[in-house]
């Protein structure tokens, strides 16, 4: 029979990835040795206790790490960029590697700067002008 | 650096045989992007030429930087 913290590690394993929520009765349904169903609770508990997991309020859990993942997918869009401006960012980004970790950190932050320029540019138009 | 090459091939200019790589944005910065290209602030016209131009801006800054740096 396997362990207590055997079988936790292994469900968590089995679980950390999974951008779905699911309840104890799939985990139960998805072990191949067989397993106590009030053993999936109990280590279902530790693992909450432990903040691995959080229980939503029908019964179901989503681990940590799938939760963020599903929430973050929200608040992304992706683009896709010609590779030629691809080859300055890596350029960029080695030259100051502790500024910009990713490729999407570097353009996200170029975005952020052209818009106050823009805004700032529009608004002295505007004074300019009317 | 993790990248996906998605598209091989688009007409026209410096794009000619470009190949494209996803890179993800935060939908704020999207969303910003959309309203100044709406409104014809400074006369953008698309998403992409907003994005590339921001990108060129922030590369030429940093060439620069770099040459400033180089010279003292």
């Amino acid at each position: 029979m396997i362990s207590v913290d055997e079988f936790k590690a292994q469900l968590f394993e089995f679980i950390e990835f999974m951008e779905e929520p699911f309840d104890a009765k799939f985990i139960y349904k998805s072990c191949i040795q067989p397993i106590d169903i009030y053993r999936v609770y109990d280590v279902l508990q530790q693992l909450e206790d432990e903040g691995k997991i959080v229980s939503l309020s029908d019964g179901r859990y989503i681990s940590i790490r799938g939760a963020l993942r599903r929430w973050l997918r929200g608040r992304l869009i992706e683009v896709k960029i010609p590779d030629y401006l691809i080859r300055d960012v890596e350029w960029a980004a080695k030259i100051r590697p502790k500024q910009y970790k990713s490729i999407d950190a570097f353009i996200a932050d170029a975005i952020r700067d052209h818009i106050m320029k823009i805004k700032k540019r529009y608004e002295e138009e505007v004074r300019r002008y009317g | 650096m993790p990248k996906s090459i998605v598209k091989s091939s688009q007409a026209g200019g410096e794009e000619e045989g470009a190949r494209y790589i996803s890179v993800k944005i935060p939908k704020e910065l999207m969303d910003e992007i959309d309203r100044i290209v709406s409104t014809g602030m400074l006369g953008y016209r698309s998403r992409m030429e907003f994005i590339k131009e921001a990108i060129r801006d922030k590369i030429r800054e940093l060439r620069s930087e770099v040459s400033g740096e180089k010279r003292r």
